[in-house]
């Protein structure tokens, strides 16, 4: 029996309906999505994706740019293009999507897809609530400390106690809303398997989780003026996408975004500063670094048409974007750096009967003052009742950030064969050129008794920038990958395939969820060709539900890892940069425990991760993923 | 074997697995049906915690709300205390006060008027407590904990004119790291009216 008769059987019988999970109920808005949709958040530690499946980016340029309030969010620190290091919180969710197809909007590009974080309405009356959870992975030594000797003493990974909390009313026309919220995991890995961590931790710094603490504030003056502000604290270990080393960074971010519509007849303005201040600490072989940077940006659109029929408008972008260094600091940016940028566009929308078109077309000067056209165009068609056509036509160019052009960063490590010390460095490329993601994406969706969707697409990239290594070792101590590097544009990158999922209702009481995907990967190897996703939601009791899922990954090749034997100073054997096919299998049970005291709305939730308790991770570096479990509350006011 | 393989062999467990819990109507929690009982056991720690540690006594209790027939939720804490065994180590090696915490759902069926069985699946939170001059300097008494899967039968007799008595055996594995150790308890526990 092969896959595939499989899931055409299903898709033959299927009958269902779609259903989200309560957001309130997860860990981070990249846990939500992992949850929720078919991609590959690809991470080198446990909760920054750096690299979708589709949505084509590299470990050092990521994917899925994120999208708040309908405007790009641009600070990221080194790179981290991560939604949990943004001013933002499930809480606040409404919906959150990941587009990865390269894609055109009226205030940015998207050449590697987009994560847009949509917030909810402000609610009419008064809403105080607040979500909690906390949790642990399994495998502390806690009885082979007593019966073995020379045991390493180290911790492994758990998610202290976490959530966030907000209220918000509504006063004639004027609404605001206030969240704050806390968040902690430990990311110190494994002594026995992830050597990249453990041995730059130190002391003081063993028993400290990473954190993030965030805030917003959104003020609504009428329906057509309001301003959103948010800050992200963050400390952490991780494995930033520009760096060769695992490094301990700390700093702030925050945002400031404005919109007035119609503030003068036919023109919106929306206007955003993001902010980030970035340090890193010294370490073993490692100086320290720091930089600030900074985007600001005007976003003025003319409605030229506004027609029920059809609409037309003119979007235009200024943005200013610096960096700021003190004068001794050699690591991340060696110099001050001011660019200004502007783009022009025109958008369309037209709808006639059953059809719907949108077309986009950008020009725009980049951070390197190349001039840059994008275009894209989506047709979308109802040939039934039920069914939905849509063809998506793209083509987006974008300009070398200010990292792959400017950026700089160097570390040492002990070589036996050297007797010494040899250092390695990353450098920027001020000299490189506009990269092109283009693609078609065919999609065809069916929804009523039979709920299906089935999606081919083809994408290529040329004149990909990315991180050329020009050596790359496994240390002596402490065995941990790390390279010298230029960034260049290399050769093309070529993939494509088919997706399909489908809602069934086979049983009472049971909804089955069910998504493949195929990609041949051409010259594009860090993505899976096969990835699956089976989900089953049981509804125990009026207010139980339980879910089984089961996700699967085939195997993939990160040339940029691979290591020659001659260059493992530990063991002598080298990598192929291969991680192999992975699966898990996740099982959760949700709760409404009604009204309990003040609590109105209250939702528990107890996930078990991984319970089969197979050792995977998503990339040749990082941390390992065990059985974790996680235990979730929600309440409402 | 490789993911293509283990990926048909789940798919079909866990989409077959949708006909074996199939409802006929869904209720809401009744909270007012909640049934306890008190439990006294013997815990055998298997694998290092059984070569290192003794076999211990064990007091707890059990909580129980009917969910959706034949489906209940559990819950059980129970403490239990293991002495080192006779080994090489005993001097290095401390006294354990293992506190177990756990949930999870119990399958039930009725085999006459007066006798049923069950079996529950509980996610098991174990807190060992070390005690005694072998506890590594600085954690005296300090609480660390593991999760476990507990996979629990039971047997249990309602006599009209006593509270239900059960007869209790289960098996648990924690993942503790390095390796997993696991325990196995045998008891009884009785039924508070």
């Amino acid at each position: 029996m092969t896959f595939r008769p499989i899931i055409f059987a299903v898709l033959i019988v299927a009958y269902g309906e779609a259903r989200a999970q309560t957001s309130a109920l997860e860990q981070r808005t990249t846990d939500y999505l992992r949850q929720s949709s078919s991609a590959v958040l690809l991470s080198a530690t446990r909760y920054v994706p750096v690299m979708l499946g589709r949505g084509y980016g590299t470990w050092s340029s990521p994917a899925g740019r994120t999208v708040i309030d309908g405007m790009p969010f641009d600070a990221f620190p080194l790179n981290l293009s991560s939604p949990d290091y943004a001013p933002f919180d499930l809480i606040l969710a409404d919906t959150i999507e990941i587009s990865q197809h390269p894609s055109l909007t009226e205030t940015g590009s998207f050449p590697g897809g987009m994560i847009t974080l949509k917030r909810s309405e402000i609610p009419d009356s008064l809403v105080i609530a607040g979500r909690l959870y906390g949790g642990s992975e399994t495998g502390d030594v806690i009885l082979q400390e007593y019966t073995r000797d020379n045991l390493p003493f180290f911790n492994r990974n758990k998610i202290g106690f976490s959530g966030a909390a907000v209220i918000s009313d509504r006063i004639d026309r004027f609404a605001y809303r206030i969240m704050g919220g806390g968040f902690s995991y430990f990311s110190v890995g494994y002594a026995d398997r992830d050597r990249i961590l453990i041995p730059y931790i130190d002391l003081p710094t063993f028993s400290e989780p990473n954190r993030n603490y965030v805030g917003s504030l959104e003020l609504e003056f009428g329906r057509n003026f309001s301003v959103a502000a948010g800050v992200n604290v963050f400390e952490a270990w991780e494995q930033a996408p520009f760096l060769p080393t695992f490094a301990f960074f700390s700093g702030a971010l925050g945002s400031v975004r404005v919109f007035a519509r119609e503030l003068i007849p036919s023109v919106d303005l929306f206007a955003r500063r993001d902010a980030v201040s970035v340090t890193m600490r010294s370490q073993l072989g490692t100086d320290g670094g720091q930089y600030e940077s900074s985007v600001a940006s005007l976003n003025p659109i003319v409605r030229l048409v506004s027609g029920e029929n059809l609409k037309i408008s003119l979007p235009f972008e200024i943005t200013a974007h610096a960096v700021d260094v003190h004068d001794q600091n050699r690591q991340l940016f060696d110099r001050d750096i001011d660019r200004t940028t502007w783009s022009l566009g025109l958008s369309a929308d037209l709808e006639y009967s059953a059809w719907q078109g949108t077309a986009q077309a950008r020009y725009e000067k980049g951070l390197n003052g190349s001039f840059l056209r994008s275009g894209d165009v989506k047709i979308r068609m109802k040939p039934g009742v039920s069914g939905n056509l849509e063809l998506h036509l793209s083509s987006v160019e974008r300009a070398p950030s200010l990292l792959e052009m400017y950026g700089t960063f160097s570390t040492w490590r002990f070589r036996p064969a050297l007797a010494g010390n040899d250092t390695f460095r990353v450098r920027g490329t001020s000299s490189l050129k506009p990269s092109r993601s283009s693609g078609v994406e065919l999609r065809f969706e069916h929804k009523g008794s039979v709920e299906f969707g089935v999606t081919a697409f083809y994408s290529t990239a040329d004149n990909l920038i990315t991180r050329r290594p020009l050596s790359i070792i496994r240390s002596a101590f402490p065995g941990d990958l790390v390279f010298s590097g230029q960034y260049e544009n290399v050769q093309r990158r070529v993939f494509g395939g088919v997706e399909i999922m489908t809602y069934l209702n086979l049983f009472p009481g049971v909804l089955t969820e069910v998504r493949y995907t195929y990609t041949e990967n051409l010259r594009a190897s860090e993505i899976p060709r096969h990835e699956v996703l089976l989900k089953n939601t049981y509804r125990l009791a009026t207010h139980t539900t339980a879910q089984v899922s089961l996700r699967g990954t085939a195997k993939t090749v990160w040339p940029e890892f691979a290591v020659d034997p001659a260059q493992d100073d530990k063991d002598g054997i080298g990598s192929n940069g291969v991680v192999t096919e992975h699966w898990s299998v996740d099982c959760s049970v949700v709760q409404n425990l009604g009204g309990i005291l003040f609590g109105r709305d209250i939702s528990a939730r107890v996930e078990l991760q991984n319970i089969l308790n197979r050792t995977f991770r998503t990339m040749p570096i990082g941390v390992t993923y065990d059985f974790a479990v996680i235990g979730y509350l929600s309440v409402r006011l | 074997m490789t993911i293509i393989h283990s990926f048909k062999i789940l798919f079909l467990i866990v989409l077959s697995s949708g006909g074996m819990v199939s409802f006929a109507s869904s209720q809401a929690l009744d909270w007012s049906e909640t049934t306890f009982s008190l439990t006294a056991q013997w815990i055998s720690p298997q694998k290092d915690f059984g070569t290192y540690w003794n076999n211990g006594p064990a007091v707890g209790a059990y909580a129980g709300i009917p969910l959706n027939h034949p489906i209940s939720i559990t819950a059980l804490a129970i403490v239990s205390w293991h002495s080192p065994a006779e080994t090489s180590r005993k001097a290095k090696i401390p006294q354990v006060l293992l506190f177990q915490l756990g949930g999870g759902f119990a399958l039930s069926q009725n085999l006459s008027e007066s006798l049923d069985v069950s079996f529950a699946v509980l996610l098991v939170n174990n807190a060992f407590i070390m005690t005694g001059p072998a506890v590594r300097p600085g954690f005296e008494n300090a609480v660390e904990s593991e999760f476990g899967i507990s996979f629990e039968w039971t047997l249990t007799m309602k006599p009209e004119s006593t509270p239900p008595l059960s007869f209790l055996a289960s098996y648990q594995p924690i993942f503790v790291g390095l390796d997993p150790v696991a325990i196995i308890s045998i008891g009884l526990a009785v039924g508070l009216e």
